[in-house]
């Protein structure tokens, strides 16, 4: 048994009388308030990864919406169904609860915790980009949303913001971050993982996001859309698979290891298989990626379940091992979705340099290559006329969109996104899921138990301004859709 | 000469007067047996003089020659004042009294107040009631005996929690328990859970705020005072006592027998789930095909060998005391060894330990030192821990998915029999419960000191100084593991592990310092007493833990065996409460009495500007019976007394440092060499304030019949502002939750209690006493836009909730879409019933009514007591019932012989409305159904939670002295059985366990899961003797 001290108790018998001077008593010895701005940086930035790349049913089903992977047993996001896991709950507390909740909790330290001014303008800048990522996830996915009144510590129930005007402003906050790069200033070094503080890159990244975020508007503001590509171009965007944003996991402890991993391998669970939609489309052109994805199943084919099915697992392909790798890094921004994007630009007739075609071709074979083939299986596989840009199906946005799909099979929030924006594949049309609930879903509720419930006032207004009622249903459009 | 003979008879006369004026009394004391009482009091009224009788109950007193009575008075007896005439020899017998008003009760502080005086409602439970069942916990010996409380037993096993609430729940968030006060020193609950019962002398239930004024903040929940035994003057008492029990399981949720393991109606040798086909005796395989080609064929019959999984447990206690003492010295010692063998096979308690009472007087000084000290080992199969949920595996949920037709009670030698071991166990997704328990354990060991030490000084008859020193001081350690397993991957088994061990060591102590100063004094008709006091209290706590998630060597449960950095964490807290406190209690004529207090109380926990705070309190009481003797000529009305009183406390429910709002460290940090901190999803508010609760009590005692018919009520109503909770906030703020002082809350209710002895003979003896309480909470104000506070449960399916303008707590759980006339909406495709979009209210779950009974039967020398406890009003949410519905041994599953059917009462959609549904049948009527839509949907859970309970039933026999002989050694022998917990009475629709049980000791109440083990009922048989 410990040896119980003497001393506090003598001393109490000496001090029977009134003591209101408890000094530093109510400070907790063992939790700091105030910690190095780097650190909490570091874990904000390692939340987005892990919160972008999660294929968590209960807060990312992006896959399984894309259809680029479809459930095994519990079949309930695959046919729209988010009441039994609540998805988007989880996306929105994931962003707003913890990961931007840190980056700006950084973001606001690092001027007065950096000694140097210019090393600590460059810390907030990535700080400041990667919140305009994740924010540009939330608006995107929810509509209006809380962005003057968030973060604020006197405002426990912000209020909700228009989400085009939230949309400009984040614009404007990236070209206010690529302004302020200082390429010549130290950064954040090791304690930022994607780029080890490298500002070039972080200008590029900064770059790409904003032509990615300027094409969103394209069907609706082509004027802006276009202003804001050419910027973009101009400054200098992903021009090689070495730009791409790239947050790497380790192998010591199941905590580091990439969440695919954890929800493939660790868990011991089979609720996932490849989905027989972009299987088959894969097969069709005998895509290169096949051996990279998937393995093939009992019968040596490539071969994807049913979504919206109970599907037996191990009667379909399974993913391959570079999919279930503990280290497999997150992609949060990459190359060839760049050079689609690119392509896309030409298509609708933003002039900035390189055809529709040879930005597609660059596209597709970054993928191939980023994945591990080889340039020549890229250059056959661009020969296929189901490929070729010019004898490929559809119009830009079906041809595009399908090779998209593809190449953003492992990302699927973004997949998704390009799905409901590019409408091809039209996924209700070519492969509706079994037992849907009504369509492919063009954006999330927002959450049932949290906002609904405690900023109710706010949350019944933002609904009514913008669909008018006070139902919030999947199947609304946003501001960005035509 | 006649000068001198005048002078000399003068003389003479004055010398006799003189001598006359001081002459000694003496006399014996007896019972109505005749047997003589050690330890009465005796004293001449309006005096200090005084003594005791001896061992053999006779006593002298030296009287002044004005001493007009003598009063004897002796706890347990009714007083009695006899008039001092001119012999020299009183000789008095005493009776019995069960409501002894001139009986001595210990209150705040231990305060000791008649309890005439009181102006607020008590009850007293003494040693017998407290031990006629042999409990080993002396809190589970409450229940059903006082009105207002309610005890809880939260679960079954070794070591189960208990829940004491008195008056209903004050605050929303914070501590609703009821303070524990042992000799005069507060300690927490679980001081008073392994202390041995038999030491116990009396508990003295103090019911409402009222009653606690004196604590105050830690008394707003009521207090329950515990005065242990102290030794008495006389020859030394040994006593000696040895209970024997047996425990076993007294109910299983009800299952069907029908249908055995497989899924969709086809059978599976591996599968944990029982959606199989129906048993129809034809041979099957059991299990995997094993490596070497072996595989059990088996019968396809149901065995239903879940129930032989748990034993019969066997709990042994043995206690010897040594009592004794002299005219100014009194000790008591004594030790007990309780060792309990639980119900779920190879989990053990085992409880040792001892107590000192010692106390001395000199003169004007005195002296006492009263310590315990035990020493406890637990020894369970780790199915959950408080410390860290990894490394836990859910025994129950285990043994529950296990088919009917599995052969589980010849698999208990996993290590010998190929069909029991890991790889070969039939269940390719859970592991086999015997081998749970043998390889994933946890271990406790805690030493528990409790003790005091009490300095008095009474210079002056009216003065009186005392000074109290009490330390609380109980560590523990716990081990957990769970042993490492790797499957063969050749087929379908459970996941592996890769071993677990877990270190966890804690350290609570508190220290109390009180000082009193009592000045008691009588003007005339008016008595007064004035008691100050100030009160110094420290609270420390120590906790570090250090887990292994992954180990090297299988079997080696260091923490230094592993792979991967060790899991470790620490937190230290000390927060300290200062106190000035007064208590004006004063008395006309011994028939009104009126009782002011104050307290002003300092706490660390709060802001400076915050953290000292003031309330007062008054009671009054009015014996009318004693004011109006009148009252009692129709010898009906023996007894007559109101009371009234009203009292402001306030409580601060929040721990240390909780204004400041810390970083924590990030979770999987460090990332290699990379540190991470995170922000706090909880903002803390530095502006905080103390709740602050009213109280009110009016009431009634009345006796009857020479006090042989009690009855007494009490209406109570208290309210709670300013309470401090934790509301959600919207994420986008970037944190999700804060606290806030904000919301009201009120307990109205009536308690009433009337106890009698319905006959009294010589040789047999009836009585029997009934509470009951009445109350209704409600949550009256919360925050504006906040209509609802979650307090737990599971998210999304079933929750416990705080409603604004709903009683206190609500249950709400999913539900079924209702039309309007509340049919259920199903699907006009798949016939299967629809979910309602939000959670609904079920009710509440504490009861709003509750009674007790409580009889005694005596003959001759047998004595035969019953407890039997009632509650109603409420509702409770089975988990249990939705993990039935998961592996197939649900009984309502079978209702339609796993077919189609169409769901009763339900209708379709149609056009603007609905129409019945007599034709669209559930898709399926298998797991797809019962799993996939019906278990989903926890209002089918949520069943009436009414129970009545014979708690305890016990008959002893008093061995007569007369069979003993003439020998002197054994003065006293007894031999008894008793049972707890015998019977429990259900309603129909309660098919799954008891309805007590919870599955946390906090606020949320009303959830019970398969953590927690079935009930069990407990029948002993005991003999104590007396040296």
């Amino acid at each position: 048994m410990k040896r119980i001290s003497l001393l506090p108790i003598l001393s109490l018998l000496a001090f029977t009388a009134c003591k209101k001077d408890f000094g530093s008593m109510n400070t907790d010895p063992k939790n700091p308030v105030a910690v190095p701005s780097a650190t909490v940086f570091t874990y904000g930035q390692k939340l987005m990864a892990d919160v972008y790349t999660s294929t968590s049913v209960a807060s990312a089903p992006w896959r399984v919406l894309a259809q680029s992977w479809t459930e095994n047993t519990y079949v309930y996001e695959a046919q729209y169904n988010f009441a039994a896991y609540n998805a988007p709950d989880g996306w929105w507390n994931n962003f707003y609860g913890t990961t931007l909740a840190n980056l700006e909790n950084a973001k606001k330290q690092f001027p007065t915790d950096i000694a140097d001014p210019a090393k600590a303008r460059n810390a907030a800048i990535i700080a400041d980009i990667l919140e305009v990522y994740g924010f540009n996830i939330l608006v995107t996915t929810y509509g209006n949303i809380p962005y003057k009144q968030a973060f604020n510590r006197s405002i426990p129930f912000p209020a909700y913001d228009d989400a085009k005007t939230v949309y400009t402003d984040l614009l404007t906050r990236l070209d206010t971050c690529i302004a302020g790069i200082n390429t010549g200033a130290a950064s954040l070094g090791a304690a930022d993982q994607i780029y080890k503080g490298d500002m070039t890159k972080w200008k590029k990244f900064a770059a790409t996001l904003k032509l990615k975020m300027a094409m969103l508007l394209a069907d609706t503001d082509l004027t802006t859309a276009t202003k804001k590509v050419t910027e973009a171009v101009t400054t200098g965007v992903f021009a090689a698979n070495s730009d791409n944003a790239l947050f790497v996991y380790q192998s010591d402890a199941t905590t580091n290891t990439n969440p695919v991993w954890q929800a493939l391998v660790n868990s011991g669970r089979h609720d996932f298989a490849p989905a027989n939609t972009i299987v088959n489309v894969m097969n069709s052109w005998s895509d290169p990626r096949l051996p990279l994805y998937y393995k093939k199943d009992g019968s040596g084919n490539y071969s994807g379940a049913f979504p919206g099915k109970a599907n037996s697992y191990g009667s379909y392909s399974d993913f391959s091992d570079a999919w279930q790798s503990q280290v497999l890094p997150a992609d949060l921004l990459d190359y060839a979705e760049t050079e689609f994007l690119l392509s896309e630009a030409v298509a609708r007739g933003i002039a900035i340099g390189g055809t529709a075609e040879s930005h597609y071709n660059a596209g597709i074979t970054a993928s191939i290559l980023f994945w591990g083939g080889s340039a020549t299986a890229a250059t056959t596989y661009l020969l296929q006329p189901g490929v070729a840009y010019t004898t490929a199906a559809g119009d830009y946005k079906q041809k595009i969109g399908y090779q998209k799909w593809i190449a953003l099979a492992n990302r699927g929030w973004d997949a998704w996104t390009e799905i409901r924006r590019l409408k091809q594949p039209n996924l209700d049309v070519v492969n509706p899921p079994t037992g849907a609930n009504g369509k492919l879903p063009l954006r999330f509720y927002y959450p049932l138990t949290t906002e609904k419930v405690s900023n109710s006032v706010n949350w019944s207004a933002a609904v009514k301004t913008q669909f008018g009622g006070t139902d919030d249903l999947v199947s609304y459009k946003l501001f960005w859709m035509p | 000469m006649r000068k001198l003979l005048s002078l000399l008879v003068m003389a003479s006369l004055f010398c006799t007067a003189a001598i006359a004026q001081i002459r000694t009394i003496t006399g014996k004391v007896t019972d109505e047996n005749s047997k003589p009482i050690p330890g009465v009091t005796i004293q001449v009224k309006g005096t200090n003089t005084g003594t005791t009788t001896v061992e053999n109950g006779t006593y002298s007193i030296k009287v002044p020659a004005k001493a007009a009575k003598l009063v004897f008075s002796a706890v347990g007896f009714a007083s009695v004042e006899q008039p001092i005439t001119a012999a020299s020899e009183i000789n008095v017998s005493l009776k019995v009294s069960s409501l002894d008003l001139t009986e001595v009760v210990v209150t705040a502080y231990g305060i000791k107040k008649q309890a005439k005086e009181l102006g607020y409602a008590t009850a007293k439970i003494d040693n017998s009631s407290l031990n006629q069942a042999k409990v080993v916990n002396p809190v589970t010996a409450l229940a059903g005996k006082v009105s207002g409380m309610q005890v809880n037993l939260l679960g079954n096993g070794v070591n189960p929690d208990i829940r004491v609430t008195l008056r209903g729940n004050r605050s929303i968030t914070g501590n609703n328990q009821a303070l524990v006060v042992v000799d005069g020193v507060p300690v927490p609950q679980s001081a008073l859970t392994s202390l041995n019962p038999n030491d116990i002398d009396n508990i003295n239930v103090l019911k409402g705020a009222n009653a606690a004024a004196l604590y105050g903040s830690d008394g707003v929940g009521g207090v329950l005072m515990v005065t242990t035994k102290r030794g008495r003057a006389g020859k030394p008492v040994i006593k000696v006592s040895s209970t024997t029990q047996i425990e076993s399981v007294s109910m299983y949720p009800k299952m069907q027998h029908t249908y055995g393991g497989g899924s969709d109606g086809i059978h599976d040798p591996i599968e944990n789930t029982s959606w199989g086909p129906a048993f129809d005796g034809s041979s099957k395989q059991v299990g995997p095909t094993l490596a070497d080609g072996s595989k059990l064929m088996l019968p396809y019959v149901s065995r239903n060998d879940i129930r032989t999984f748990w034993n019969t447990g066997v709990t042994m206690q043995n206690d010897v005391s040594l009592a004794g003492g002299d005219a100014t010295s009194d000790f008591f010692l004594s030790f007990q060894d309780v060792n309990i063998k639980g119900v779920t096979p190879k989990d053990k308690n085992r409880r040792t330990g001892g107590r000192l009472n010692a106390n001395k007087k000199w003169g004007i000084f005195s002296a006492g030192a009263n310590i315990g000290y035990t020493v406890s080992a637990l020894d369970i199969a780790n199915a959950t821990n408080p410390n860290s949920s990894t490394g836990t595996v859910n025994i129950y949920d285990n043994l529950l998915n296990t088919p009917d037709n599995v052969p589980l009670k010849d698999l208990s030698d996993w290590q010998n029999n190929k069909w029991a071991a890991p790889d070969g166990y039939f269940n390719g997704y859970y592991v086999n419960p015997y081998w749970a328990i043998d390889n994933v354990r946890r271990t406790r060991k805690t030493n528990l000191l409790n003790g005091n030490v009490e300095l008095g000084l009474k210079p002056l008859s009216w003065l009186n100084f005392t000074y109290r020193l009490g330390l609380y001081n109980e560590s523990y350690n716990d081990h957990a593991q769970y042993a490492q397993v790797k499957y063969t991957k050749a087929y379908q088994r459970p996941t592996d592990n890769n071993g677990y061990v877990g270190e966890f060591t804690n350290t609570s102590r508190r220290i109390n310092s009180d000082i009193l100063v009592t000045l008691d004094h009588k003007f005339g008709d008016f008595s007064g007493k004035l008691t100050l006091g100030n009160t110094i209290r420290d609270n420390y706590n120590n906790y570090s833990s250090i887990e292994a998630t992954a180990l090297v060597v299988p079997g080696v449960y260091n923490v230094s065996n592993r792979t991967g950095e060790a899991v470790v964490s620490q937190s230290l807290n000390n927060s300290r409460l200062t106190a000035q406190f007064a208590d004006l209690a004063l008395g006309y004529k011994d028939f009104l009495f009126l009782d002011l207090t104050g307290r002003r109380e300092s706490t660390s926990v709060l802001a400076p500007d915050n953290r000292t705070y003031f309330y007062p309190g008054a009671s009054a009481s009015f014996v009318f019976t004693d004011a109006i003797p009148s009252l009692k000529a129709g010898k009906v009305l023996s007894f007559g007394k109101l009371l009234v009183s009203a009292n402001r406390t306030g409580l601060v429910n929040l721990g240390a440092y909780s204004l400041e709002t810390p970083y924590n460290v990030a979770s999987g940090f460090p990332y290699g060499s990379l540190p991470g901190y995170s922000t706090s999803s909880r903002v803390n508010n530095p502006n905080l304030k103390p709740e602050f609760v009213n109280s009110y009590e009016g009431g009634v005692q009345l006796g009857f019949f020479k006090n042989r018919l009690n009855v007494s009520a009490t209406y109570f109503n208290s309210i709670s502002k300013g309470q401090i909770i934790a509301i959600s906030t919207s994420n986008a703020s970037g944190y999700s939750s804060t606290y806030i002082n904000a919301g009201k809350m009120t307990n109205k209710g009536l308690e009433f209690d009337v106890n009698g002895t319905i006959i009294e003979k010589k040789n047999f003896s009836w009585s029997v006493g009934v509470n009951g309480t009445y109350i209704k909470s409600k949550v009256a104000e919360l925050t504006p836009g906040v209509s609802e506070v979650a307090l737990g449960g599971y998210a999304n399916s079933a929750y416990i909730y705080a409603i604004l303008d709903n009683p206190y707590p609500i249950l709400k759980t999913t539900a079924y879409l209702r039309d309007d006339q509340g049919r259920i909406v199903v699907d006009g495709t798949t016939g299967y019933p629809k979910q309602a979009p939000a959670l609904k209210n079920m009710g509440q779950t504490t009861p709003d009514f509750m009674l007790g009974l409580n009889t005694t039967i005596k003959y001759k020398s047998l004595t035969l007591s019953a407890v039997f406890d009632y509650r109603t009003g409420y509702v409770f949410y089975n988990r249990l019932g939705k993990g039935l519905d998961f592996n197939g041994h649900s009984l309502h599953s079978v209702e339609y012989n796993r077919q189609p059917f169409v769901v009763p009462n339900s209708v379709i959609a149609s056009g603007n409305g609905y129409v019945p549904n007599t034709s669209v049948k559930t898709q399926s009527g298998q797991f797809d159904y019962w799993y996939g839509v019906y278990s989903k949907i926890d209002e089918n859970y949520v069943g009436d939670a009414t129970f009545l309970k014979l708690r305890e039933l016990s008959l002893t026999w008093t061995v007569p002295m007369g069979l003993f002989g003439k020998q002197n050694v054994i003065k006293g022998a007894s031999v008894g059985v008793s049972g707890r917990n015998l019977f429990m009475w259900l309603p129909k629709s309660n098919e799954f366990t008891d309805p007590e049980f919870n599955f946390s000791t906090g606020n949320a109440i009303g959830i019970s899961d398969a953590t927690v083990y079935p009930p069990t009922r407990i029948i002993g048989f005991n003999i104590s003797l007396t040296f």
